[in-house]
């Protein structure tokens, strides 16, 4: 175990500690640039709506910060750490125990049972099959699929394979969960539990990301990052 | 860092898709056969010359050349196995055989890569870190490999019942396996899972962020993968050959291994002429082929081939071979039918010689169709990551039969010119240096060997038409599977 230990438990004792801080993020997809000098902090108990136009970054500046994609140039501090300074062992291990990660297609294993499916954070993370299992069950449960556990995701809906994937990325109990769009093919009842979910981390004292294109949805953050032609066109306090 | 539980690699290792289970029963498949061969040479290599084993004995005569006199054969051997000065081209033999499955297993990797990709992609993003997912594909294709190196035993013993004791004495073509092959078969048994485990580590590695999407390659790597296989090959066949011709025959050592090398590096120009066509300009194809009036399947085939140039080089390369191994068999073929009324003397000779030949070229068949399969398992597998672009064509109106005949197309489109043209060089330099060479055949006599070539080269072009067809036949349910219109709903 190195010494710089991701995660180490008084993260969130320090309240004032930015769980997220970005700083003059530039990243571009090949010659297309999507994030132009994009910095943004979010603190412990906060959500974070991100808006903008189709196109204007919001998915790049998400898996940017989830060290998904290596900034051009800018840094990411994801719970304290540099990911430029965490091997690929350290950034993954970050990601499994810490980061909840929601992609805007859902991105289930394609061939994974829902049930192992969503306990992949704790299989890789060394657990063994029984107990992470268990706690894939409670997640299902908790969104509604406890019924299909056994399904793989090509049988499931665009909606509840949406729901799948916030119990995956809520089934480690992370501190800090970036979401991409993670109710955009909900219907209301489904948006309502996920985004209940979703929540109930900003409620323990973590902190939530959420890239949406719903007025109603931002208005419930904390705060609005609107970003434009990849950078912040304006940054709002909504409390 | 938490290391994966061995259940949980086992889990995630386990083949699932229809891709999955084809690579693995095509990496098993390839281990097995790469397997069969390898103790095929042991078995040879240790074969040495008791009579007892071989069936032939050496004397040694007052001026201290050699003859072989045979004995009650035990074994049984063919002659060229028997007979300790033949030995070598039979070994070279063997050698070479392992290409096509080494070939074979390159390929059986690749498929199903793009799932594979995008799957390990996925999860990146829920924390598997690189070393994990090398992890897993090491599980999974190292038990692949071991799995193929345990079959390769009862396959031998198979080959050994079919090939040995069901053919009669002094035909037999696998020597008995004696028990010291057992220890090789462990050491293979390693040998191959640890082959199969680099691979899988090999495998997709990408960058410090996961995997993204390989940039489309030029055609530059071609010859430097070809100048590679040559370079081991031509030195793994040195190695072979020079304990028997050092220092005695040293000039017929360094003729050989010209004549080895020229060869090899034809093959590998060949292979490599072939995948730099197949990605060639598409617009130009296609409006060759549009103009030729072949239709949609022609195009699409075309298309196929572009998107596989490495398996189309590398088959090619094979058939190359394949092709200049028939083509010389035509010519030996006919020069000992042409002289038999002059010397009927000779017909234990002929016999001799002509069922060397007929091993050849059945070593050259084997090595076809293996060069063949990976190829079809290399397009079919383009079909699979494009499927619901053929669910589309397919609702378009264009029917799994002629899809089948795309891949036929596309399959026949590489091995018929790479095997025709190894056939007519192969045939064509063969005769001619038979005929330089031999005095007694100069004449109207030289060139009559030589009327065999285009024959056989017409021949061997049908022949692979048909196992073209074959082969496409036999990946008609993976074809199928690909052109399911519920592909059309899949990512
Ligand atoms: N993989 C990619 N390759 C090339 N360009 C991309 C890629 N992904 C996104 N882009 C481009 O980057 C810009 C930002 O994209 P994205 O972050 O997906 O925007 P948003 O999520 O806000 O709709 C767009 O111009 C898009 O076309
Ligand atoms: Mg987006």
């Amino acid at each position: 175990m190195s010494p710089d230990r991701p995660s180490s438990p008084d993260v969130l004792a320090e309240p004032a500690h930015p769980l997220v801080r970005l700083a003059g993020l530039t990243h571009a997809h090949g010659r297309t640039p999507a994030l132009r000098g994009v910095d943004l902090e979010v603190g412990a108990g906060t959500a974070v709506a991100v808006t903008g136009a189709s196109g204007s970054g919001k998915s790049t500046l998400l898996h940017v910060a989830a060290g998904l994609l290596q900034p051009d140039a800018g840094s990411v501090q994801l719970l304290g750490h540099d990911l430029a300074r965490l091997d690929d062992a350290e950034r993954a291990q970050l990601r499994r125990r810490d980061v909840g990660i929601v992609l805007q297609y859902g991105q289930l294993v394609p061939d994974l049972p829902l049930l192992d499916g969503v306990a992949l954070p704790l299989l890789l993370d060394g657990s063994a099959l029984g107990p992470a299992r268990d706690a894939s069950r409670a997640a299902l449960a908790g969104v509604g699929l406890a019924d299909a556990e056994d399904a793989v995701p090509a049988e499931l809906s665009g909606g509840q394979a949406q729901l799948a994937a916030v119990a995956r990325a809520l089934v480690a109990q992370p501190h800090l969960v970036l979401a991409d769009e993670p109710v955009a093919s909900l219907d209301p009842a489904g948006a309502a539990l996920a985004l209940d979910l979703l929540w109930g981390v900003v409620a323990r004292g973590g902190a939530l990301v959420l890239v949406t294109h719903d007025n109603v949805l931002a208005a419930r953050c904390d705060r609005e990052v609107r970003l434009a032609h990849g950078g912040v066109q304006h940054d709002l306090d909504l409390r | 860092m938490s290391a994966l539980d061995r259940e949980v690699v086992r889990l995630l290792a386990r083949p699932r898709t229809a891709a999955d289970r084809l690579r693995s029963r095509a990496t098993t498949a390839a281990s097995a056969g790469t397997g069969v061969v390898l103790l095929l040479l042991a078995a040879v290599l240790g074969l040495g010359d008791d009579p007892a084993t071989t069936g032939v004995e050496v004397v040694t005569q007052a001026d201290g050349s050699t003859l072989w006199t045979a004995v009650t054969p035990t074994a049984g051997l063919v002659p060229f196995i028997a007979e300790p000065g033949l030995r070598p081209g039979v070994q070279l033999g063997a050698l070479l055989l392992v290409l096509p499955f080494a070939a074979l297993a390159v390929q059986a990797l690749r498929v199903g890569a793009v799932a594979r990709q995008q799957r390990e992609a996925t999860l990146v993003v829920v924390g598997a870190s690189q070393r994990d997912l090398r992890r897993v594909r090491v599980q999974s294709t190292a038990a692949d490999a071991a799995r193929g190196a345990l079959w390769a035993a009862p396959a031998y013993l198979v080959a050994w019942l079919l090939l040995g004791v069901a053919l009669p004495v002094g035909a037999r073509l696998v020597p008995v396996p004696e028990p010291w092959l057992a220890l090789v078969w462990v050491v293979l048994v390693g040998l191959l899972t640890a082959a199969g485990a680099a691979a899988g580590a090999l495998l997709g590695r990408h960058g410090r962020h996961g995997p993204a999407p390989r940039p489309a390659r030029s055609g530059r790597w071609a010859w430097a993968w070809g100048a590679g296989a040559v370079a081991c090959l031509g030195l793994l066949a040195l190695g072979f050959e020079l304990p028997w011709a050092l220092p005695a025959d040293l000039s017929v050592f360094l003729a050989f291994s010209l004549l080895l090398g020229a060869l090899l590096c034809l093959a590998v120009c060949g292979g490599v002429v072939l995948a730099r066509s197949a990605v060639g300009s598409p617009t130009r194809r296609v409006e060759r082929a549009a103009r030729s009036g072949a239709g949609a399947e022609a195009v699409l085939a075309a298309a196929q081939r572009r998107a596989n140039p490495v398996a189309v080089g590398a088959s090619g390369a094979v058939l190359v071979l394949v092709g200049i191994c028939l083509g010389v068999c035509s010519v030996f073929v006919t020069a000992l039918a042409a002289t038999r009324d002059l010397a009927t003397g000779y017909a234990g000779d002929i016999a001799f010689y002509g069922g060397g030949a007929v091993l050849a070229c059945g070593v050259g068949l084997v090595a076809a169709a293996v060069a063949l399969v990976s190829l079809a398992l290399a397009l079919t597998d383009q079909l699979a990551q494009a499927r619901r672009a053929v669910a589309a064509t397919v609702a378009m109106g264009c029917d799994v039969p002629r899809l089948v005949e795309v891949q036929a197309r596309a399959l026949a489109a590489t091995a018929v010119p790479s095997a025709v043209v190894g056939t007519l060089v192969g045939g064509l330099a063969y005769g001619t240096l038979q005929a330089s060479l031999d005095g007694e055949w100069l004449g109207a006599r030289a060139l009559l060997p030589m009327a065999a070539v285009p024959v056989a080269a017409v021949v061997v072009g049908a022949a692979v038409r048909l196992v073209s067809c074959a082969v496409a036949e036999l990946l008609t349910g993976r074809v199928r599977r690909a052109a399911a219109l519920e592909n059309l709903r899949t990512p």
